[in-house]
């Protein structure tokens, strides 16, 4: 078998393209040998794939062989099967002829001969070598191709074509290719074909002991190769994977202990991409081919072909499976392969096939989601190296230099240690080496974390190693199978029990002592280190592996190598988390380094993906590393910000010894000399939020002390040096927010603290918290964050999303406080009256309040008087809300009405603390000063009233508020009035000339007045009659008038003499009034209060009131009246005649006028419009009418009017007799209605109804 | 294709000595979730955490499982890990 296997690798070397023999029959080939093998490689070539389907080759390469070559002579039947992949694929048959005869005796019979081979795909190239000027050879060259074409062309396929030396056809070229491309296809078809039925034979026989993988793999690959010389690059690749799948099988399948391989020295090197690395008859074992070499070969043929396909993504997918896959095989064979075979195998391959696929990937060639995912696959390989290469540099020692980190203990932590049949031991020459070992133990100390940190190292290894080596060491001793089973079960279970310590190792000592004492004794830790030192230096072939492995820098270089690959490749795919968290890996070699702004670079990088991410626990492992780089680094600022941002973690994460460590460097920092006052943000350290419940509210323009929540995340109390918090107004975002300060140093305990900010007035509206900013030290810092509201708050998750809720609000402007006049009524003018003013808070306290009062023009304060104040519950009671607000004040009030009396300083009164929420009464003892006499006026006259006369302001001003800030402001008017106003009138004029005189007083006031007495003085021209002296009946005093009433006083006075001097000098008569009041004042006008010393107890109170009353002599006497009588209703009407009459009476004689002839007649005259009315019969004439008292005449006229509305009346008129003479009663009308004329009938249409 | 399936509880992870890697792991794998959320379907995922959830759910509800400790069941880790390979069968499908 290994003889083909041989040969047929031979055959395979020796060809990688596609053959086209030539069958030179007239020795033409070297002459035209260049124009042919110029057309090479054949542009785009027609063939089919293995499913008969049309593929288009581009640039098939391919080579021209003469028939007489050695390499086609010399084949041997039996090769055929091996080799018939490298059979020509086309024969190209050269003739030329320029003779008929010779054409069909020589030629025609050897060409014949030639073509009867049936298998072969030929077809003639007719050479013409005629000049082109010989017209007589090139019309012969045409006569013998016609013949050849009749001779060997058929209808199905044209097996000819013409090519003219010196001048080539147009298409000729194309016509050639095209009949090589048609020979090549139909070849390629037939061994497809042949080699598929072939492989089905062989197949059906597959569970057949004559089953023989080899022949089977011959076949199948001679398929594959020919495919990939054809380019068919995708069916030769499917034709590996069948192959692998069918090697897989029967492996699996054949129950045989076969040989795995790998046990070769340089075994270790991965060889997935190298198909020629062993020849196939080294890797052939019987009738099969040993897995471990056999596999890598085949996919190295796979891997070849998708690199030839520009699939390097492909590669790298499909090896990473395959090292998975792989490296699982190895590990079930672990005992029978060298020490860490595995391990060392893994890397060379992942290194391997991240080199090829590197080196053939162009970038940006494919798809972008594509190119992430290749890198991340190069992640991926790079980081399972770098896990294996610790692993491995861990067994020899370097574990001290391996950062103790969850990456590494995440992948190292889970991986198994290595399995081998027996663990390695020292060798006898090395105890030197484990002397130097465990020198170099003894001086390494581990590293300290910064803030002294003190963590439990997390692990690097699954079990101890030191007993996981012994214990292999022991069971081999001991030949114990059950141990080593066991292991192995623990093993496939994957919870190697880590929790194990070491005191209980010693175990292994206790397993039978027998064989040799280098074995029984059980192996120091540096003793298995250079053991293992030792085997692997067995296993590892490769030189560079081994130089890595030499010394602890070379491991740290290589190691670095590693982990950079793995994250820049990882950064460039979509697992920025893996490469980030590898990034902190670099940063811990470079930090060791001393490269520290390189390692805070990328510790700033993890720290920021745990802490957007809130992965808190790795972010407490990596944060102290880039704190320390920083403090190193001199970054004030970022070790300031770490710092807090360390304090910020969970509270579970450090100690609280850790967490003081903090913050006393952040103290020492504030306080120390720093260069710029950095400004830092403490948002998740301190907290603030408004107190619990509803916000405060406050009245406009008050101001107050906000009580704030600050929750402190410092371990210890500390001092805020300053503190200053920021409201934001909620209504309206163009108004700039105002900062509230606390100059004073404030001490925040851990946890809750409530601080008090003073509030200056605030605008209207609703306000949240903004920023808290401070300063500690030199350190200025500033929160954003509202408190989430502590546990004790609530545990109410949903609070967490609540939007930051108003803490103040501040009322819009509204009435704080009324101020009004106590009585509505009218106060007595002249007199001291008391004025109430009822001062009503609403809902806002008036302590301390101080009203200013300025009385007005015409007003004068008693401010030598007191001024009393009492709480007025009648006032209370009518305000509904109070009421329902506050019960118990009203019960207060009532119970007790306070009262208190008050003295006025430089026009302010100072509110007592009663009378801060209660309703009260001012009274204020004020005279309005009134100069005019009150006149009276006649009953016939209507009163003309003028308010303002009356009226008097007090301007009053209210300072209340804490601070007195808040003003009210108010003018109140007062009215004052006299007590009476009186009216007149003549009663009757008594025959005797004595006029009865009434005088009607009308109460003005809301109050009881007694009237004592009243006198008149009269003006000139009227004197009183009788003996009273002007008083009327006495026995009419007293005289009560109630409040708004009337009452009358009668007179009786006479017309007297008139002089002229002394009417001027009193041309009114003046009524006197001496009355008496009783009034509340809380009602209006009252007794006014007299002066201390004036008064006297018991004493009736009297006062005078004094007005004018104009009396005039009567002037007009008439002696005639003249009556209209009333017209019928509807009399007047156009056209129509109507009868006007008038009555004229005698009132008295005319005993002054003396009239003799005409005494009994009187003269009438009737006046009218002539154009509205017609007068019928005597306008003007006499008529008599007798001289007595009393005599009456009617005159009668006959008028028509003329035009229809309302128009004048005639009127009658008495042109002798004087204006003043003549009384007009009953008055004629001033306008009378006149309808139009009645409607005449003959002008009567008659309605139609519809019309 | 679901890669890893972490069961975490309150304090599961801070009780092992080595939890940080754990965390770890849950962290990166969460590289793998970004980059595979659109491929998977919605009633997939849904039905998968509905039968995770079963799952978990009887076995805490075992007698002798102290609650926030490791859960040590096997049959958990049986029912799981079927429950994760009937996922990725489904969602190739």
């Amino acid at each position: 078998m290994s003889n083909f296997l041989s040969q047929f690798q031979a055959f395979k070397n020796t060809v990688n393209h596609l053959v086209i023999a030539v069958e030179d029959v007239n020795d033409l080939w070297p002459t035209v040998k260049n124009a042919f093998e110029a057309r090479l490689p054949f542009k785009r070539a027609s063939l089919n794939n293995k499913t008969r389907n049309s593929v288009f080759v581009e640039k098939l390469p391919a080579e021209f062989i003469l028939t007489t070559d050695s390499r086609l002579r010399s084949r041997f039947p039996q090769e055929q099967l091996l080799s018939w992949f490298r059979e020509p694929y086309a024969t190209v048959v050269l003739v030329t002829c320029e003779d008929l005869d010779e054409f069909k005796t020589i030629l025609k019979p050897r060409l014949k001969l030639i073509v009867q081979n049936d298998e072969r795909e030929w077809f003639i190239v007719f050479v013409s070598k005629a000049q082109p000027a010989n017209d007589q050879a090139k019309k012969m060259a045409k006569k013998v191709y016609a013949k050849v074409e009749v001779e060997f062309s058929s209808k199905k396929r044209e097996r000819c074509c013409k090519y003219d030396m010196h001048f080539p056809e147009a298409n000729f070229w194309e016509d050639f290719e095209s009949k090589i491309t048609e020979c090549i296809r139909n070849t390629l078809d037939r061994r497809v074909q042949f080699y598929e039925d072939e492989i089905r034979k062989l197949s059906e026989q597959r569970l057949m002991p004559v089953w023989n993988f080899c022949n089977f793999f011959i076949l199948k690959e001679s398929l594959a190769f020919m495919f990939e010389m054809a380019h068919l690059h995708e069916d030769a690749l499917r034709e590996y994977d069948e192959l692998e799948l069918c090697y897989l099988e029967t492996v699996n399948m054949s129950g045989k202990q076969r040989d795995f391989g790998g046990a070769d020295h340089g075994d270790d090197q991965a060889t997935l991409l190298n198909p020629g690395k062993k020849s196939l008859t080294q890797m052939v074992q019987e009738d099969l081919f040993r897995e471990f070499e056999f596999r890598q070969y085949l996919f190295a043929c796979t891997s070849k072909l998708l690199f030839k396909l520009n699939r390097p993504f492909e590669v790298a997918s499909r090896g990473y499976s395959f090292i998975i896959s792989f490296s699982n095989s190895l590990a079930s064979r672990e005992r029978i392969l060298p020490f860490c075979m595995r391990e060392v195998w893994v890397i060379t391959a992942c290194l391997a096939l991240i080199e090829a696929t590197i080196s053939h990937y162009d970038e940006g060639h494919v798809v972008p989601d594509m190119e992430q995912e290749f890198f991340r696959l190069l992640g991926d390989l790079y980081s399972l190296a770098r896990v294996k290469f610790m692993r491995i540099a861990y067994l020899v020692g370097y574990g001290t230099d391996i950062e103790r980190s969850p990456v590494n203990s995440a992948s190292l932590s889970l991986l198994p240690w290595p399995k081998p049949a027996v663990w390695p031991s020292v060798p006898a020459d090395a105890s030197a080496e484990v002397l130097e070992k465990e020198k170099l133990f003894l001086q390494t100390n581990p590293r300290t974390k910064h803030f002294g940190i003190h963590r439990k190292p997390l692990p690097l290894e699954p079990t101890v190693l030191l007993r996981e080596a012994n214990r292999r060491r022991a069971s081999l001793s001991a030949g114990n199978g059950f141990e080593m089973l066991d292991s192995r079960q623990a093993a496939l279970e994957g919870s190697p029990s880590q929790k194990l310590n070491v005191s209980s190792m010693p175990r292994a000592n206790s397993s039978p002592v027998s064989i040799n004492s280098s074995i029984d004794q059980p192996m120091r830790l540096s003793e298995i280190y250079i053991a293992a030192e030792h085997a692997l230096r067995q296993t590892i072939s490769n030189p560079e592996l081994l130089k890595s492995l030499s010394s602890s820098e070379e491991f740290e270089q290589k190691y670095l190598e590693l982990t950079k690959g793995a994250a820049d490749n990882y950064h460039r795919s979509w697992w920025k988390r893996h490469g980030v968290a590898l990034d902190g890996e670099i940063a811990a070699v470079t930090f060791k380094h001393g490269h520290f702004d390189q390692a805070a670079k990328s510790y700033e990088k993890v720290c920021a993906l745990y802490a957007g991410e809130g992965w808190q626990d790795l972010l407490a492992e990596v944060l102290p590393n880039l704190a320390e780089c920083q403090k190193i680094l001199n970054d004030q600022a970022g070790y300031l910000l770490s710092c807090v941002r360390l304090l910020s973690l969970d509270e579970g994460l450090f100690l609280t010894k850790e967490r003081q460590a903090f913050q006393s460097e952040v103290l020492r920092l504030a306080h120390s000399e720093m260069k710029d006052p950095v400004p830092l943000d403490v948002s998740s350290l301190i907290t603030f939020s408004g107190n619990p419940g509803p916000p405060m509210e406050l009245c406009d323009r008050d101001p107050g002390s906000l009580p704030v929540t600050v929750w402190s995340g410092f371990p210890d109390d500390i001092t805020l040096d300053s503190i200053s918090l920021t409201l934001t107004p909620t209504h309206n975002a163009d108004e700039g927010v105002k900062a509230l300060k606390s100059s004073t140093a404030i001490v925040l305990h851990p946890g809750r603290n409530t601080i008090t900010l003073d509030l200056p007035p605030q605008k209207p509206g609703s306000y949240v918290l903004g920023v808290l900013t401070g300063q500690i030290g030199q350190l200025r810092f500033r929160s954003h964050s509202f408190s989430k509201g502590g546990p004790e708050d609530s545990d109410d998750f949903m609070s967490y999303e609540r939007p930051a809720k108003p803490i103040l609000k501040v009322a819009k402007p509204r009435a704080l406080v009324d101020l009004e006049a106590a009585v509505s009524s009218s106060l007595l003018i002249n007199e001291y009256q008391w004025v109430g003013i009822l001062v009503r808070p609403i809902n806002y306290s008036l302590k301390a309040a101080v009203l200013h009062i300025d009385p007005g023009p015409g007003l004068e304060i008693e401010d030598s008087h007191v001024i009393e104040m009492e709480s007025s519950s009648s006032v209370l009671q009518n305000d509904d809300e109070q009421v329902q607000e506050d019960g118990a004040q009203i019960g207060s009030s009532n119970s007790g009405k306070r009262s208190e009396c008050l003295s006025l300083h430089d026009g302010k009164i100072e509110f007592p603390s009663w009378a801060s929420d209660t309703p009260s009464t001012l009274w204020v003892l004020i005279r309005a000063v009134g100069d005019s006499l009150s006149r009276g006026s006649s009953s016939a006259t209507t009163r003309t009233e003028n308010i303002v006369d009356g009226m008097r302001t007090v301007a009053l001003k209210l300072e209340f508020g804490v601070f007195h800030n808040q003003i009210f402001e108010r003018t109140l008017p007062v009215h004052f009035t006299y007590p009476f106003y009186v009216t007149t009138r003549v009663t009757d004029k008594c025959n005797d000339g004595t006029l009865l005189l009434q005088v009607i007083l009308h109460s003005e006031v809301k109050a009881k007045l007694t009237i004592y007495d009243a006198w008149l003085n009269l003006q000139d021209g009227f004197v009183h009659t009788g003996e009273s002296e002007g008083r009327p009946n006495s026995s009419d005093f007293p005289l009560v008038i109630s409040p708004t009433s009337k009452a009358g006083i009668l007179f009786s006075i006479c017309l007297g003499m008139t002089n002229e001097e002394e009417a001027t000098k009193q041309s009114e008569s003046i009524l006197n009034i001496r009355y008496g009041i009783s009034g509340d004042r809380t009602i209006g006008a009252h007794p006014p209060l007299m002066n201390e010393s004036t008064r006297v107890d018991g004493a009736r109170q009297e006062l005078i009131f004094r007005t004018a009353i104009a009396l005039q002599r009567p002037v007009l006497d008439p002696c005639l009246a003249v009556g209209f009588l009333s017209l019928p209703l509807d009399a007047l009407r156009v056209g129509k005649l109507v009868k006007m009459q008038w009555r004229v009476e005698r009132l008295k004689d005319f005993d002054k006028k003396e009239v003799s002839e005409h005494n009994d007649e009187v003269l009438y005259e009737v006046n009218a419009y002539s154009g509205t009315w017609m007068i019928a019969g005597r306008k003007r004439g006499h008529v008599s009418l007798s001289r007595e008292e009393g005599a009456r005449i009617t005159i009668s006229i006959l008028c028509m009017p003329l035009v229809a509305g309302y128009v004048r009346p005639p009127i009658l008129g008495l042109p002798d007799v004087d204006d003043a003479d003549i009384s007009c009663k009953p008055a004629g009308p001033h306008l009378v209605c006149v309808l139009p004329p009645a409607l005449c009938s003959s002008y009567c249409i008659p309605v139609d109804s519809r019309a | 294709m679901i890669i890893c399936v972490a069961v975490v509880g309150h304090q599961s992870f801070t009780e092992a000595d080595d939890a940080l890697k754990l965390h770890h792991i849950v962290h990166c794998s969460l590289d793998v979730v970004d980059e595979r959320d659109l491929d998977v379907r919605d009633a997939d995922v849904r039905n998968f955490f509905r039968r995770f959830h079963a799952a978990y759910v009887d076995a805490v509800s075992n007698p002798f499982h102290v609650p926030g400790k490791k859960i040590t069941s096997k049959t958990f880790v049986e029912r799981v890990s079927t429950i994760v390979k009937s996922f990725g069968l489904s969602s190739a499908g």
